[in-house]
């Protein structure tokens, strides 16, 4: 129930179309179920041989007609304002989880499989919109008809009325013993269809190792163990669901005999205190047996839909429920950059694991700072920390003596251009790519900029030229991405530039025409350079070597190689061959 | 040739019963209305004014009497019918994922990158639980539902001809609007899978760009992108919506119109004398009985549809056979004076691409000895590799194992003798043993801490409590590159093999790593000749010769100092990595 109450916020807007789904319905409903008493009554004036009264025949016709004419439009109503309903509903809450994702912090994402986040925004807003959407409307068409019927039944012959009620509710008895008896199959069902998806992932994602290590037979074999559990458990919760639908419909049956036969035998020994039951009445009441137990047999369908539908709004709600990224800074940055400070700064991502500790650092305008160190010993961590996408946990970052976290995010990030390794490359056209930055920049704008960090060269052969459609996996080498995002840095110029293991993906001899790309920006700029490869920092103020979070060496390349530290022994490690010593 | 079909054959028995004990079912409930007309009209008597003045109670008894045993033994042959079923769709759904499985493993990868993984993984599941549906529904509903729409028209003809042809109009005109209305959607449908797509496309392209995303502030931006998106979705969804709302409304009124022409059609036959009333209320039920079958049909058909879709990818599959060809019948012998691998003017081109990727090839390898190729992202050193292992077929030229041609060498016994570790080489879900043992199973647990021993991968396993039977996720996503890197080359050394090529393997290790594995590589007893194909200079710079290949063509082969002197690519890839060095 807490779950729903998160649809009330997207459904409240639909007010009207609510308001108004329920009058058509109502309407619908009510026109539809008054059809058989209008049939029973025409056909009580239709009794035998030469005994028609056509006059009221005809009377009982028309009202017929009028009534499932309007009956039909009123339904065309409701189904039209539900989906409107259940589309907009949809919108804005694929909207708002995408606002949620787009303010949740960097942190959030990094810590969730990306496929697991799409598959909330995609595939259980889906389910929402199917399940619950729609089970909604069969719900409600559903409790608007059994009410409806109910009021008709007894109004045409109350005891009747009162047989149907009691049988009716046996199938949906029957549905929840069968649902809850075979509980465990579904589950043991959903677990190895789960399981055998991820082993054909794995297996074909792989294919080129299993076929190497000459595994296909063993794989083939475990996969053919994993699908006969599969098939044991498929085959019972199979034909356990399966029994649901004859048992209902057998239990519809007894209610139309037993409507049939007691009907009949009312009809035979009338007795004074209970109402007439004619021929024609009998007949509505079969109907309404018949309509009667349906919303019974739908509804139990709809169950197992709309529990998944209410295990994916529960997914969806945990993003809706995200606080926003902490942003309480109000303070407006003076510029230009002048300093920047690490004071004293501690961080660690898993409280058990500590990372960087007693982080200090000056950084003057215009110095190359670069950063050097074995994986994992913090390097990426600093630029978070600079960039806020991770808040440090004690000691401070201070720009021009004002602490980070007093300016506003993204007044921040604004003063900083970043290269990062794994390049990002949207889907659209080289043009829009490279001005992210800046929508509005001038085609020529763009064009200098791509000429200043030479792409221009590779840019120009393709077939549309700066107007061709690039996306992740089209096409275009890792350093002809690399190229263009730099241009896009190129373009807008920040004070601060980042490079954070930006050659890493990249042959050396492409690495060269980078760094020349890169002399272009950094030119004058303050800068952060993380890189494995020593070569491309050796220029650089001041070199930073890291260890576990913590700095074990500051200084310039020759008074670092002077020291006979790790730096030196990194440095040299490049050029080492396998006769050389290591140690 | 349907070859999905074919694998239907074991479940002859369920698919021919299980229909005819749901058509046994259908037949008793077609009976029902008609022992229902009975009751009112022979067992009960009216005057002439409608009103009833006596009847037969042991005739209405046993009338119901007999309605109950018919639901009975209708329930009892439809559960018959549902057993069969399932037995059947899950039978056949097990059958069909092993086959397909097996016959996936058995493709190379001239099929395989033409397929693509997320197609192959598509059919593997969602194809395959379509087929099982399919299936299912066949032995249910499909003779069921179009069979209780003609007995409830032979009953009609049973009852009364003439008005029994207002069902032969109506049928069709509600088969017509089902039809017109899933048409206009069914078009619709893949528009809105589209619009679905970019949701999802903008989705995923925004996580893994959130970093740019918010240094460059352009959070709004990205959402009024999102916005536009679902606001098309909504708007084509909404689309269809209007269509598919006028199929309750429209058949239902298609129904009811005729029971209008029933009731006055059978009121005048009534006056005649030559229909009941009892015949009326029956035709009524059989005129609503149509309907929901009809209904369950234009689901039917909707069902087959798709899974006719998911018969053709599947069989598509199916007949894809594997380009590369075992030789049976030659039997040949090593000539171990020849050299261990040799290409003769090899080339090559990816099936879908327009050039080729490498072209020219010659080189030789020879036991024992090592080999060093470099070159570029991109410059077709994976390719070669591949080729050796023969996962692609050369398309010129000829590749010999000993002066064999790989051709005639069956592929197991060839890929015995290498053992090969990329770049990305991964680890499977399982433990770190069962990870080791994938391709030789009979080596001990001493063989395998040696073996990590040798890659240095003893350094982190050590640290484990549960060391070998350490857990390993999928794609051994709980370790690091480095560390799978290790532990992968452990596992290609247990291996003892002719030849060991590392493609790019050691790239995520720390050049002091690298350079110890490679020199304790040296070491192995069985003295594999090692391919190592490499980025770097300082990698390879010992071996025996050196490849430098360049956009798919050899630019130069020969030591590490003749190549300095010779090959001007060679001098550019060692510069670019010297620069600086040879300053001090």
């Amino acid at each position: 129930m807490k779950t729903l109450r998160a649809l009330k916020k997207y459904l409240s807007p639909c007010r009207w179309y609510l308001i108004f789904s329920f009058i058509f319905v109502f309407l619908s409903v009510a026109l539809t179920l008054f059809i058989p008493i209008l049939i029973g009554q025409a056909i009580d004036q239709m009794i035998d041989k030469n005994n028609v009264w056509f006059d009221n025949i005809t009377y009982y016709l028309i009202w017929i007609a009028v009534f499932l004419v309007l009956a039909a439009i009123f339904n065309y109503f409701y189904e039209l304002c539900f989906s409107k309903i259940t589309q907009k509903v949809v919108k804005e809450l694929r909207n708002d989880l995408f606002i949620k994702l787009q303010q949740s912090s960097i942190q959030y994402i990094d810590s969730h499989p990306h496929g697991d986040l799409v598959s909330r925004e995609v595939a259980d807003i889906e389910q929402i919109s199917t399940g619950l959407l729609e089970g909604f409307k069969q719900f409600y068409k559903g409790i608007v008809t059994i009410l409806v019927t109910l009021g008709l039944m007894i109004y045409v012959n109350y005891i009747l009325a009162i047989v149907v009620v009691i049988i009716t509710p046996l199938s949906l008895f029957i549905a929840t013993f069968i649902s809850r008896k075979t509980h465990h199959y579904f589950q043991k069902q959903a677990k190895l269809k789960g399981q055998i998806s991820a082993y054909v992932l794995e297996m074909i994602e792989n294919q080129k190792e299993v076929q190497g290590l000459c595994y296909e037979n063993i794989a083939i074999a475990t996969f053919k163990e994993y699908n006969h559990q599969l098939y044991e458990v498929g085959k019972n919760a199979q034909f356990a669901s399966s029994t649901t639908n004859p048992c209902t419909r057998f239990v519809n049956g007894l209610v139309y005999a037993a409507v049939g036969i007691i009907g009949a035998l009312l009809m035979l020994h009338h007795q004074s205190f209970i109402p007439l039951l004619t021929i024609g009445g009998l007949s509505s009441f079969l109907t309404y047996a018949n309509q009667y137990t349906k919303p019974f047999n739908e509804i139990s369908g709809v169950v197992t839909e709309l529990q998944s539908a209410l295990s994916s709004l529960k997914r969806v709600n945990e993003i809706l429920e995200l606080d926003k990224e902490i942003d309480q800074g109000n303070i407006i940055l003076q510029h230009p950059i002048q300093t920047i400070k690490f004071d004293h700064v501690y961080f660690s991502y898993d409280e058990n694991k500590k990372l960087i500790e007693d982080f200090t650092l000056g950084v003057q305008k215009g110095q190359k700072i670069a950063i050097v160190g074995p994986t994992g010993c913090g390097k990426t961590t600093i630029i978070n920390l600079l960039m806020r996408f991770y808040d440090v946990q004690s000691g401070g970052i201070y720009i021009n003596e004002t602490n980070i976290n007093e300016i506003p995010k993204n007044a921040l990030r604004k003063n900083f251009g970043m290269v990062l390794q794994d390049t990002w490359i949207f889907k659209g056209t080289i043009y829009e790519n490279v001005a992210y930055a800046m929508p509005n920049a001038t085609k020529e704008e763009v064009i200098e900029a791509c000429k200043k960090v030479h792409a221009h060269s590779f840019i120009k052969r393709l077939p549309q030229g700066y107007d061709t459609i690039i996306s992740q996996n089209s096409g275009l080498s890792q350093g002809e991405k690399q190229l263009l995002t730099i241009a896009r840095i190129m373009l807008c110029l920040p004070e601060v530039i980042i490079l954070d293991e930006a050659t890493s993906n990249i042959d050396t001899r492409t690495e060269i025409k980078i760094n020349q790309a890169f002399d272009q920006i950094l030119e004058g700029r303050t800068s952060f350079v993380i890189a494995h490869r020593l070569s491309t920092i050796q220029s650089a103020d001041k070199i930073l070597v890291m260890k576990s979070g913590k700095i074990v060496e500051i200084g310039t390349h020759d008074s670092l190689l002077q020291k006979n530290g790790l730096y030196k022994k990194l440095y040299y490690s490049q050029f080492q061959s396998s006769h050389l010593t290591t140690e | 040739m349907n070859p999905c079909l074919k694998y239907l054959k074991p479940f002859k028995k369920q698919l021919i019963l299980g229909p005819i004990f749901k058509l046994i079912e259908a037949i008793f409930e077609l009976i029902i209305p008609m022992i229902m007309a009975f009751i009112i009209d022979k067992g009960l008597i009216s005057d002439a004014s409608g009103k009833i003045i006596g009847g037969n109670e042991k005739y209405i008894l046993t009338m119901g009497a007999i309605i109950v045993g018919l639901g009975v033994l209708g329930l009892c042959s439809s559960l018959v019918c549902q057993f069969f079923a399932s037995r059947a769709s899950q039978g056949y759904g097990t059958v069909l994922r092993n086959e397909l499985f097996s016959h996936i493993n058995q493709l190379s990868f001239q099929e395989l990158d033409q397929l693509g993984s997320a197609n192959l993984i598509t059919i593997m599941t969602a194809d395959i639980d379509q087929l099982q549906t399919a299936v299912a529904m066949f032995i249910r509903l499909v003779i069921r539902a179009p069979f209780l729409v003609l007995g409830s028209l032979v009953m009609a003809f049973i009852i009364n001809v003439k008005v029994a042809l207002i069902f032969v109009f109506i049928i069709p005109l509600i088969g017509l609007i089902l039809w017109l209305i899933m048409k206009h959607s069914a078009k619709r449908y893949p528009v809105v899978q589209k619009k679905l797509d970019e949701i999802s496309k903008i989705t995923s392209e925004n996580l893994s760009g959130a970093r740019v995303i918010k240094s460059f502030v352009k959070q709004e931006n990205e959402i009024s992108r999102f916005n536009k998106a679902t606001q098309f979705y909504h708007d084509e969804a909404v689309k269809i919506a209007k269509i598919t709302s006028w199929l309750n409304p429209l058949t239902f009124a298609c129904i009811n119109l005729a029971i209008l022409a029933v009731l006055y059609f059978g009121a005048i036959q009534i006056n005649v004398g030559s229909l009941t009333q009892g015949n009326v209320i029956a035709l009524v039920n059989y005129l609503n009985q149509i309907l929901l079958a009809l209904i369950v049909v234009s689901n039917l058909v909707v069902i087959f549809t798709k899974a006719k879709t998911s018969l053709d990818r599947c069989n598509q599959l199916f007949n894809l056979k594997s380009s590369i060809k075992e030789n049976p019948n030659t039997s040949f012998n090593f000539d171990f004076k020849q050299p261990l691998i040799e290409f003769k003017n090899v080339s090559f081109k990816y099936p879908l691409s327009d050039n080729e990727a490498i072209s020219n090839i010659s080189f030789t390898i020879q036991p024992n000895e090592i080999v060093g190729i470099i070159g570029g992202t991109g410059s077709g050193k994976s390719t070669i590799i591949q080729l050796i292992e023969r996962f692609y077929e050369v398309s010129q030229g000829e590749i010999l194992f000993y002066g064999i041609n790989i051709k005639n060498i069956p592929i197991e016994q060839l890929r015995n003798q290498i053992s090969l570790v990329f770049q990305k080489s991964t680890l499977f879900k399982g433990t770190l043993r069962s990870n080791l043992k994938m391709k030789n199973q009979k080596v001990s647990d001493q063989e395998l801490m040696n073996a990590l021993a040798f890659a240095c991968a003893d350094e982190f396993v050590n640290l484990y409590p549960d060391q070998l039977d350490h857990l390993v996720e999928e794609n051994g996503k709980n370790f690091s590159g480095g560390q799978k890197q290790r532990i992968c080359i452990a596992r290609a050394i247990l291996n003892p093999c002719q030849l060991l090529i590392l493609d790019d393997a050691t790239s995520a290790l720390d050049y002091l790593t690298d350079l110890k594995v490679r020199q304790n590589l040296q070491k192995l007893k069985n003295k594999p000749a090692i391919f190592i194909a490499s980025q770097r200079t300082t990698t390879i710079k010992d071996a025996n010769q050196i490849i430098v290949i360049d956009n798919g063509t050899i630019v130069g082969i020969g030591k590490h100092q003749e190549l300095l002197q010779n090959c001007p690519i060679y001098q550019e890839i060692y510069h670019s990595q010297q620069k600086g060095g040879e300053t001090h």
